[in-house]
């Protein structure tokens, strides 16, 4: 049932990025981690454009972790914008963010976001919620 | 707002249906010093007076007129500033018929006159003297408002502006000021997992101090948000079941749970109206206070009842805690107060305002009753709810 695909992590702050890689490899998630670093990479990586044109080398993710404020344009765009393609509509798609606005909650979740986590203050509790991840949608959940 | 050479609020609006009499009266205006306009019908005098009238001056025979209703109509309409100044010449001798229907359609709603025929010049000049100086007034009066209601629009507007910008405040707040101290805390920690080991007692002790501090300003932090938030979210209020937001806290925090500490509910709590997620927030905060403020030692003890007060409902939490001295009663519910200095009880001073400024927002009151050494009795009121 295992996803192979890898996980994309759109996330502009390096910092970020070296707690989830740490995390993933704490909890020994197998799929590679992919980084996006704003949400126009995103979405050239999303269409396999330009650097991402390789499939082989940038396969498609299975789950997608979206952090909502970026440079350019946001992670609620990103969303937006691959909700509108037929080919995304069905993709994992787990927000992971510092706000717990309201706004931003019921916008994620209105643009067919699958889940909404803040993103924890310790690396004990991230490796905790990678692990949830990597159970739930990575070994059991099944797409289409 | 007045023009200065606009004189069409001075202006006296004439209906005289004979032609001697209004060229009698205007003759006596233009000797007075008076603006005078001769309307050829109710209905143009009604027109003229929505654009602007100092006063109207109507001979008893003109309104012998089945439009007579116009008039009162206007006269009716006019805004809270307004009363339009009517002065009606009546023939001489007993009062007739005429000027009688005036008086009745008119007299309890309409600022009248009666002038009496033959009048004397210095009789009407005085009564529409007076008249023009009570109108002045009323557009006085007009232009103030009108003053108040710009400045009430242009400080609703800059209220709007700082609100949002607050908004946006709070917001980089969550999200710029989080990311640095997550980072902060992140990297002391695998430091500490993955070096602690090679670092003497003093080189993990700077480290832990590190993190201490760092965790303390994230909790300042995530408070201040949680108080934006409660201050200004929109919350509507609905029936709420204390008993299941009270069992929710305990449930959520195993500081509120045997052993570490005894809470007696007495169920069943009374409904109240409120919002649930703030009313959560409260209980929670409350509660943590509860069990917090203990002699060292001692298991805190707290009690959760509710007692009918009229339409209200007031939840007690009464503690075993070191209590509150009467002069601090107030001050504890402001931002950022707090009694215990240093590292004696942990805390941010947020939370209490955050009970306070909830509560408020359900439309209720908080208070506390307490002595120092004999623990504390804190209470909401809040509105009671049947349904």
């Amino acid at each position: 049932m295992n996803q192979r695909g890898p996980i994309l992590l759109v996330e502009d702050n390096p910092d970020d990025v070296f707690f989830m890689r740490r995390a993933c490899k704490t909890v020994g998630v197998e799929n590679p981690l992919h980084v996006a670093e704003d949400g126009n990479q995103a979405i050239e990586y999303l269409s396999g454009a330009g650097r991402y044109a390789d499939r082989v080398a940038h396969p498609l993710p299975c789950v997608m972790l979206l952090d909502l404020k970026l440079p350019g344009k946001s992670g609620l765009d990103v969303l937006a914008w691959m909700r509108a393609q037929a080919e995304f509509t069905t993709h994992v798609v787990i927000v992971l963010t510092t706000s717990r606005e309201p706004r931003d909650i019921h916008e994620a979740y209105r643009l067919g976001a699958n889940a909404y986590l803040v993103k924890p203050s310790t690396p004990a509790q991230l490796a905790e919620i990678v692990a949830a991840i990597k159970m739930f949608w990575i070994d059991h959940n099944i797409v289409e | 707002m007045k023009k200065p050479n606009d004189r069409t609020e001075e202006r006296i609006l004439l209906l005289a249906p004979t032609g001697a009499d209004s060229a009698n009266a205007i003759t006596v205006l233009r000797n007075g010093g008076f603006e005078g306009v001769v309307c050829a019908d109710l209905d143009e005098l009604v027109a003229l007076g929505r654009e602007g009238v100092g006063a109207m001056l109507v001979a008893e025979e003109a309104l012998r007129t089945k439009r007579l209703k116009i008039l009162g109509e206007f006269l009716e309409a006019q805004p809270s500033w307004s009363d339009v100044p009517l002065i009606v010449i009546t023939s001489g001798g007993d009062t007739t018929h005429v000027s009688m229907r005036a008086y009745e359609t008119f007299g309890p709603a309409a600022n009248l006159s009666l002038v009496e025929r033959p009048f004397r010049v210095i009789t009407l000049i005085s009564t529409l003297r007076a008249a023009l100086r009570s109108r002045r007034r009323q557009y006085e009066v007009r232009d103030l408002l009108e003053q108040l209601e710009e400045k009430v629009r242009e400080r609703t507007a800059r209220l709007e502006q700082t609100i949002s910008e607050l908004e946006a405040f709070s917001y980089s707040m969550s999200h710029d000021l989080r990311a640095p101290l997550r980072a902060m805390r992140g990297y002391s920690q695998v430091l500490l997992e993955e070096y602690g080991a090679s670092m003497d007692a003093h080189g993990q002790d700077y480290l832990k101090r590190i993190l201490t501090a760092s965790e303390r300003l994230d909790r300042l932090v995530q408070d201040v948000l949680r108080y934006s938030r409660c201050a200004r979210e929109s919350i509507e209020c609905v029936s709420v079941d204390l008993n299941a937001v009270v069992k929710a806290v305990i449930a959520e925090y195993p500081s509120l749970q045997p052993p570490n500490a005894e809470i007696d509910v007495e169920a069943p709590l009374m409904k109240v109206r409120g919002h649930e997620a703030s009313l959560s927030q409260v209980i929670s905060n409350l509660l943590a206070n509860a069990v917090k403020f203990v002699e060292p030692g001692r298991k805190p003890k707290v009690k959760v009842w509710t007692e009918q007060r009229g339409s209200r409902v007031r939840v007690f939490i009464q503690d075993n805690g070191i209590g509150i001295a009467s002069e601090h009663h107030e001050k504890i519910f402001k931002m950022f107060e707090r009694l215990s200095a240093g590292s004696e009880y942990e805390g941010t001073g947020i939370g209490l305002a955050i009970v306070a400024k909830a509560v408020e927002r359900m439309g209720g009151h908080s208070g506390v009753e307490s002595e120092r050494g004999r623990g504390s009795t804190f209470w909401l009121d809040l509105e009671r709810c049947d349904e």
